[in-house]
């Protein structure tokens, strides 16, 4: 039987198998830094178009509005991708910061503190609201995002039922920048929100708040257009380092569970998708919480951190847990000839595709220096291994 | 309260991340004249404990992170008192973010840490130039430098600094650990770093094998 993407994908997620195993690069997440980017599409003789090249004067992968920019059609259909994305945008544009530095620094549409670095946008010291020391400071401030004035879901409606009609899997990806912890020391830095965790909790909790109301409107907004439709809605929260948790899960528990939780829970409401969850480094200690809060799909999977092994993950949570990612983006897809990426991907798909619930994905955004060869590698080895019955 | 009271009341505040605590006990010792070279000695040993939580998985990334504010705020508190004193450090330490690496979460995290365990830490922020590096070694005369990288872009740039560091003939007279998520023992060996840590703590622990 062939499938359509859409089929596909759906079997998957629902941990059965399907004619092969899926693939994302750059729909869900995972997406490929300017650099590798622009190598590979030179690589595979592919022009480049205005829209590809940033406004932002930086090498930093993002635009000045944060979204990366769209992948190449060819790509995507050269690399047999299921996915697609449609994605939320700015009410207004071109992208104006909200305050701009003398030196370089800008504050964004979220209310971010940041600065174009070499490979991502990172963030500026001091933070927006690393000073404020009450909670009417905090819930005062005006640059905390307007959802509704500065950001529109218009168009997406369209373009999701023409990916529909196309067989794809639609994703929407994460309208908000972060998740609702990482929104909290987006804003408010990340030693600052953790001592008011632990010193402050009238203050955390007053940022947190925000930061779900934020979450709770954006997500309405595109749900309404592209709820019914999508396969895939995504969010997340960095909460592993690479091999500790950033977070006490005890303290995890108390504060930023029930805030996911809550945003977790109005896009199961308000569409028929999967719930889609970024979270990197080593998050061993969290699974039984995503899974409690209604996550379906864990990525990135890295599997250089310790107890991260998708053999392991899947005996233990692979019922539970669609795993997307885990072919290294650290050592293997950086450094490793084609052959090495060859061999980690049928690893990958021989322990964690049987039965379902493994989507092939990079184990994290494609850094800079990944040569385009072992990119090409990676997505032909996905579909060399990963005919069901998985027989390697 | 007695002396040895007050000192191990601040030890426990310490250890139990006890801010109201440790600022009591604080001024009770120094009411009492304990020097702060003894205050310090007790700090030293309460961040071991704190290690130990940490490799216990006791204590994560976020108490780590409480520690340090606190061990920051004893020091800071300290400082005239430990120069007139003129009380020796464990050894001191240079320390920043790779090159071209704007991310600093670790390097903060690892300086706390050291400064707790008693080093004095010369933090060049993130993403200072090699020439950064060089500079500030050759002014502050370290034992130690410590570089940190998140991405596997940037690590390359810690090579770059260690080369420098020998170009200029500075490198032989210190040690250089370098740490950060993508990092191997291999890599370490292969940029010509003495070591590599796989956290904060570990880092500690190479400095004070060292000093």
């Amino acid at each position: 039987m062939v499938y359509t993407p859409r089929e596909r994908v759906w079997k998957i997620l629902e941990h059965e198998e399907a004619d092969r195993v899926p693939a994302d690069f750059a729909a869900c997440m995972s997406w490929p830094m300017k650099q590798a980017y622009f190598k590979l599409k030179h690589f595979l003789h592919l022009p480049l178009d205005f829209s590809e090249i940033d406004l932002y004067p930086a090498p930093a992968s993002y635009t000045g509005n944060y979204f990366p920019a769209a992948i190449d059609e060819e790509i995507y259909r050269k690399f047999q991708i299921d996915f697609r994305p449609v994605k939320m945008g700015l009410r207004h544009l071109p992208f104006v910061p909200k305050k701009v530095y003398h030196d370089g620094t800008y504050v964004n549409q979220y209310g971010y503190h940041q600065i174009a670095g070499d490979t991502y946008l990172e963030f500026a010291r001091p933070y927006a609201l690393e000073y404020a020391t009450t909670v009417k400071e905090i819930e005062n401030d005006r640059f905390w995002l307007d959802p509704e004035e500065e950001m529109t879901a218009e168009g997406t409606r369209k373009r999701a039922k023409e990916l529909e009609e196309k067989g794809f899997a639609v994703t929407a990806p994460n309208p908000s920048y972060g998740g609702v912890f990482e929104t909290a020391w987006f804003r408010r830095g990340f030693e600052k929100f953790i001592e008011d965790l632990y010193m402050r909790p009238n203050i955390a909790r007053a940022v947190l708040d925000k930061a779900v109301d934020i979450h709770l409107v954006l997500f309405k907004m595109f749900l309404d257009e592209v709820g019914d439709i999508a396969t895939v809605v995504s969010t997340g929260d960095d909460l592993g380092a690479q091999t500790a948790p950033i977070i006490n899960p005890k303290i995890y528990r108390q504060f930023i569970k029930p805030a996911e939780k809550k945003v977790i829970d109005l896009i199961h409401k308000r569409s028929g998708a999967k719930v889609f969850f970024h979270t990197c480094g080593y998050n061993v200690p969290f699974m039984d919480d995503l899974i409690e809060i209604g996550v379906d799909i864990l990525h990135p999977v890295q599997p250089e951190c310790p107890g991260q092994d998708l053999a392991m993950l899947k005996e233990k949570w692979g019922d539970k847990l669609t795993f997307c990612g885990g072919i290294g983006s650290q050592h293997i897809l950086p450094r490793g000839s084609p052959a090495e990426v060859d061999a980690e991907v049928k690893r990958c798909i021989k322990v964690a595709a049987p039965g379902g619930g493994y989507i092939a994905a990079p184990g994290h955004c494609v850094q800079p220096e990944v040569p385009p060869w072992n990119l090409c590698a990676m997505y032909e080895a996905v579909l060399k291994y990963g005919e069901y019955p998985i027989a390697i | 309260m007695k002396r040895e009271e007050t000192l191990k009341k601040f030890s426990k505040s310490l250890i139990d991340l006890n801010r109201a605590g440790v600022q009591n006990a604080l001024k009770t010792a120094l009411k009492q004249g304990v020097s702060a070279t003894t205050l310090i000695d007790e700090m030293r040993k309460a961040s071991e404990v704190i290690g130990k939580r940490w490799e216990e998985q006791k204590y994560f990334i976020s108490e780590l992170i409480i520690a340090g504010v606190l061990m920051k705020e004893v020091t800071d508190e300290l400082r005239p008192k430990l120069i007139s004193e003129g009380a020796p450090y464990r050894g001191k330490v240079v320390i920043g973010s790779a090159p071209g690496d704007l991310h600093d979460i670790g390097k903060n995290l690892t300086a706390l840490c050291l400064m707790g365990a008693g080093f004095n830490v010369i933090d060049i922020g993130a993403s200072p130039t090699t020439e950064k590096f060089v500079e500030t070694v050759r002014k502050e005369k370290p034992q130690i430098v410590g570089i940190s990288a998140l991405t596997s872009t940037t690590m390359l740039s810690m090579g770059e600094v260690i080369r420098s560091l020998q170009a200029v003939g500075l490198r032989d007279k210190l040690k250089v650990v370098i740490g950060g998520a993508p990092m191997t023992d291999a890599y370490a060996k292969s940029v010509g770093a003495d070591a590599y840590a796989t956290d904060a703590i570990q880092g500690v622990k190479i400095c004070q094998k060292w000093t």
